[in-house]
């Protein structure tokens, strides 16, 4: 065939064009563009981002195939350093002039602030009516789990071990205060289409489904006199909507015919008010303003105090009451959350301190910000039968839009529903992190938990699971030849040095029980979902290969 | 990797025009090939090896089919081993797992006995941007079969065309003949430099600006449940979801133009205003121009176009258009937003060229067209059937709203910042010229102006984040 030229296809003729630019300011113009987007990655740090790409690429540091290596590394590259101030500059303007929000917050009317996930959760399909799914467009949907079977053989599992569940589910904040968006006063609290069915199923699988709606509606009568039940910058409820719900269930409970009031419970739990530390609530935190300050002033928020005498235990491992939660439960407890007291000592004004003041005994309380869907319930499956049988109920305390994200939207917040299974009791000489003393170690990284994005997680401080293989064991009492590690990921959403760790790479480690480390069950934590005891180690120390 | 993406602006576009610009002119398509790849392959390096692997099979085709005293029955293989294979590729990625689960629901539906669809097959990941390479690529056998084109210099020249990145993903859909003479020489000047640079800021303008911000509302509407959209608030996310799609496919061609105008080549525009047109036959002069030339030239043509009988004409159309839906994406929803067209199209043809509505002043038939286009746009945008239809219930019928939590999304939909963004969408998309109009002379004050809406842009991004283009998915 020749080389001769051939024409263009119709509709594939270049338009005329005029460029009136000069050299020299094409040059200028050319050299802007190119320093505006040169200088910032070299502040960041280049050789930083080669030797990450490389760890990217080759796969130390992770078991995940290269395709999800390169998404972290593309999250890593986009929260750099140098993106922090434009970021909160231009969320600035945005919320300040235009009144807008961001992915994960809406703003609604007089200050008040909703998180976008529970809009989508109102407002979306359900748990009853499930989104449509089309196979072609994203495959990794077919994984994700509807709650009602994980809840189901959740209460079964409980109920085969003579053990009840209640499962409260909290409101969401727009669905007590709709006015806020709306501008307009509702009839009623707005639910999911779904609640009503949905809640019926679950009472129909023998789980009691204790409704707060209407009663914090009820509240909300009050309001003027008392303030409003939800904070107006976050996503939690305040002290007095916390002191509603706990006065409910502690109701509820004391009606129970195996609950036996403690003796001399008079005096034995102290209450006091104080006011919190000046801060703002989590939205504005995810808001990422550059001046919060000057879009609302830092408040306090009263706080109810609750102090055990000399001899009781908080929370308590023998109590037949188990409380089991997300961050509401955490709330005015974990000063993670904010609204904490000076100093950052856990505030003990949580959900399970007012049920303890309200009760006269301490329950036994797991709850973890943001796992209140798998977590704290794969905590209990780990108890042992022996510790599960000695229960009576399991309150289960969780925020209500889990239960009725659409799977596309769980699946982007993270919210899975996992299948657990109750475990027999530990063999006595574990050597694990349950009991004992200080170990150190020499041992081989093996797996890591899924760490999120620190400047897009929901919470400030986030822990994460390592599973580990002995190599040498120096001191102290010997671990198993693979056991899990819980090590921190970020602080205040500052990276630590532990969420570095690479696979196949070996460390010295410090273990120490991680049930010794009461202060740090509240924070997040991403989990590998193995059955096994833990153990806590602040730091590891990397060994020259 | 994405255009809007940090990964993309901050590191792979100034090293990958630093490695250009330093490399001697006649290596300059082997770097440019190389970064292609990178490109590419960092969605997932393995799909690498899928392109690779249909560029060499292709240029082998167009070897046998161009080889010199090839007679008939060797070219005609070249090009039906390159069809086949092609085909193949196509079917097994993109249309697989339709086609087995709608021959299950089908067969239940029939009442034969049920088969599910197995898990391998419901699990298969669509390379990103495959529909798009895979025709141009077929394209250049196609056209070396009808000695339309000249075949490639060396298996390097056709890789660079294949793998091209500033196009690789989303378009526009570049033919061998437009692009064989840049592949060995091009001509680069600072002042073409400075245009590709204007073009590419002001497509990124338009998808951070634009874009990004109307999908959310889409997204908003498009997900809600059964129950929880309004009339308006339908009519109002489907809107949205009309200019998301323009800008953000628009912006898509306009960053590839100018990139590809950086590197010294010439891309082929692909949109004109498209929601200015005042019938649907007049729109796809205007959408996705490379599209419809390559499936008029490729399909319509060779199924006997218009010279077969009134009829025939319009089942050609209409099969075009079905074909063309589906090369959109392997869903009931594109085939039914395809049939739509296809019918538009023939009746437009049937009505000997002029528009339905044809004695109307030429504002009240774009406005028509317009909401024709909304009607087709709730099928392309919906991730089932039966949501599509639902949202056209809610649309039309006044069906949805009865749940309470409706409110709720309404007024989300219709805060004031949102009805400026609109508003603001409304003006670009019918009082503003497009892109390439806007550019087509080039002044000092246009680029700066074109710099600045790229830094605030860049604000944007940092903090509203960016998602990826919707033509990615086909």
């Amino acid at each position: 065939m020749s080389d001769t030229p051939v024409p263009i296809p119709p509709g594939e003729e270049f338009p005329p064009e005029q460029i009136l630019v000069g050299r020299r300011a094409g040059w200028i113009l050319t050299g802007f563009f190119v320093l505006l987007l040169a200088v910032p990655p070299l502040l960041d740090g280049v050789p930083e981002r080669v030797r990450e790409l490389w760890t990217a690429l080759v796969g130390k540091g992770s078991s995940k195939p290269i395709a999800e290596r390169l998404r972290v590394y593309d999250s890593g590259v986009a929260s750099a350093a140098f993106t922090d101030a434009p970021r909160a500059l231009t969320q600035q303007v945005l919320t300040q002039v235009l009144g807008k929000g961001n992915d994960r917050v809406i703003p609604g009317r007089d200050g008040w602030l909703f998180y976008r996930p529970e809009l989508q959760a109102l407002t979306g399909y359900g748990p009853v009516l499930p989104e449509p799914h089309s196979v072609s467009r994203d495959p990794a949907l077919l994984d994700w789990q509807a709650p009602l079977e994980p809840i189901r053989e959740f209460a079964s599992q409980l109920k085969e071990r003579g053990v009840a569940l209640w499962l409260v589910p909290v409101p969401m904040k727009p669905t007590i205060y709709p006015e806020m968006i709306t501008g307009s006063p509702a009839a009623g609290p707005v639910r999911h289409r779904d609640a009503a069915v949905f809640f019926q199923q679950l009472s129909g699988a023998g789980v009691k489904v204790l409704d707060l709606a209407p009663m914090l509606w009820a509240a909300k009568a009050q309001d003027a006199a008392e303030g409003p039940v939800y904070l107006k910058d976050d996503t939690h409820w305040t002290t007095r909507g916390l002191l509603k719900v706990s006065a409910m269930l502690a109701e509820a409970v004391r009606a129970q015919p195996w609950w036996v009031a403690p003796a001399a419970a008079d005096g034995a739990w102290t209450i006091s008010r104080v006011s919190s530390a000046p801060g703002h609530g989590d939205l504005v935190e995810k808001l990422g303003l550059r001046h919060p300050d000057a879009w609302a002033l830092p408040r306090t928020e009263a706080l109810q105090l609750v102090t055990p005498a000399a001899g009781r235990v908080y929370p308590d491992p023998a109590s037949p009451l188990v409380v089991l939660g997300d961050s509401f439960v955490n709330m005015f407890d974990d000063p993670g959350l904010g609204f904490g007291r000076e100093g950052g000592a856990r505030t003990q004004a949580g959900l399970g301190w007012q049920l303890a003041a309200a009760l006269g005994a301490a329950p036994d309380v797991h709850a973890v910000n943001g796992e209140g869907a798998s977590g704290v319930r794969r905590w209990l499956a780990q108890r042992g039968e022996s510790a599960v049988r000695a229960k009576k109920l399991v309150i289960w305390v969780i925020a209500e839009r889990d239960l009725f994200l659409s799977r596309s939207v769980a699946k982007a917040n993270r919210i899975n529903w996992d299948h657990v299974t109750f475990a027999a009791d530990p063999p006595a000489a574990a050597g694990a992190g349950e009991g004992g003393g200080i170990s150190v170690v020499e041992a081989e990284v093996v797996e890591l938990a899924e760490q999120a994005d620190p400047k897009r997680a929901n919470y400030e401080n986030a822990l994460y699971t390592v599973a580990w293989k002995v190599r040498k064991h120096l001191s102290g009492p010997a671990p198993a030849e693979s056991f899990e590690v819980v090590h921190w990921h970020f602080k205040k959403r500052e990276l630590q040095p532990t969420s570095r760790l690479e696979v196949g790479r070996v460390y010295r480690l410090k273990l120490e029980p991680w049930a010794s480390h009461p202060e740090l069950q509240p924070v997040n934590r991403a989990e590998l979902g193995e059955a096994v005891p833990l153990w806590w180690a602040e730091a590891a120390e990397a060994l020259v290969p | 990797m994405v255009f809007t993406s940090h990964i993309f602006i901050f590191y792979f576009l100034l090293v990958s025009l630093a490695a250009y610009y330093a490399t001697p002119g006649p290596w300059r398509h082997v770097v440019f090939t190389l970064f292609s790849y990178v490109f590419y392959g960092w969605w997932n390096p393995w799909f690498v090896l899928l392109m690779g692997a249909g560029t060499v099979v292709d240029y082998y085709c167009g070897r046998i089919i161009t080889a010199p005293g090839a007679g008939e029955g060797q070219r005609r293989f070249g090009l039906l081993f390159s069809i086949i294979s092609n085909l193949l590729v196509l079917a097994f990625f993109k249309y697989a797992g339709w086609a087995v689960g709608t021959a299950s629901s089908v067969g239940a539906f029939l009442g034969l006995p049920a088969f599910p669809v197995p898990e391998f097959i419901q699990r298969i990941v669509l390379p990103v941007g495959i529909s798009f390479y895979v025709f141009q690529s077929l394209s250049y056998c196609i056209d070396l079969y009808r000695r339309h084109a000249p075949p490639a210099k060396s298996l390097g020249h056709f890789a660079c065309f294949v793998s091209l990145y500033p196009h690789l993903v989303a378009g526009p859909i570049v033919r061998y003949s437009s692009i064989a003479g840049q592949l060995s020489g091009r001509i680069h000047t600072i002042e073409a430099f400075t245009m590709g640079l204007a073009r590419f800021c002001l497509g990124f303008c338009k998808k951070i600006m634009l874009a990004d911000p109307l999908g959310v509302l889409a997204d908003a509407a498009f997900n809600a449940g059964p129950g929880s959209l309004g009339t308006a608030a339908a009519w109002f996310g489907v809107v949205a979801y009309a200019f998301q799609i323009y800008f953000d496919f628009s912006a898509y061609s306009d960053m590839a133009v100018g990139l590809g105008r950086m590197f010294g080549f010439r891309i082929v525009e692909n949109f004109k205003s498209p929601y200015l047109a005042a019938s649907l036959t007049e729109f796809w002069r205007r959408w996705h121009i490379s599209l419809s030339t390559f499936l008029r030239d490729y399909l319509y043509i060779p199924l006997g176009g218009n010279r077969r009988g009134a009829a025939r004409t319009y089942v050609n159309l209409m099969m075009v258009m079905v074909i063309g839906g589906l090369w959109h994406g392997a869903a009931t929803t594109f085939l039914v937003w395809g049939a739509i067209h296809g019918l538009m199209l023939a009746l437009e043809r049937w009505r000997g060229r002029k528009p339905l509505y044809g004695p109307l002043p030429r504002p009240l038939r774009v406005a028509l067209t317009f909401v024709v286009l909304l009607v087709t746009w709730v099928f392309f945008r919906a991730d089932h059937f039966a949501m599509a239809t639902g949202y056209l219930g809610v649309m039309f019928a006044g069906q949805g709203g009865e749940n309470p939590a409706a409110i709720l999304l309404t007024q989300q939909l219709f805060a004031w910042p949102n009805l400026l963004w609109m508003a603001g969408a409304a003006l670009v998309v019918w009082g503003v010229p497009n892109s390439q109009q806007l550019l087509e002379r080039l002044t000092v004050p246009k680029v700066v102006a074109c710099l600045a809406g790229f830094v605030i842009s860049l604000g944007l991004m940092f903090a509203q984040g960016y998602s990826p283009f919707l033509y990615f998915q086909f």
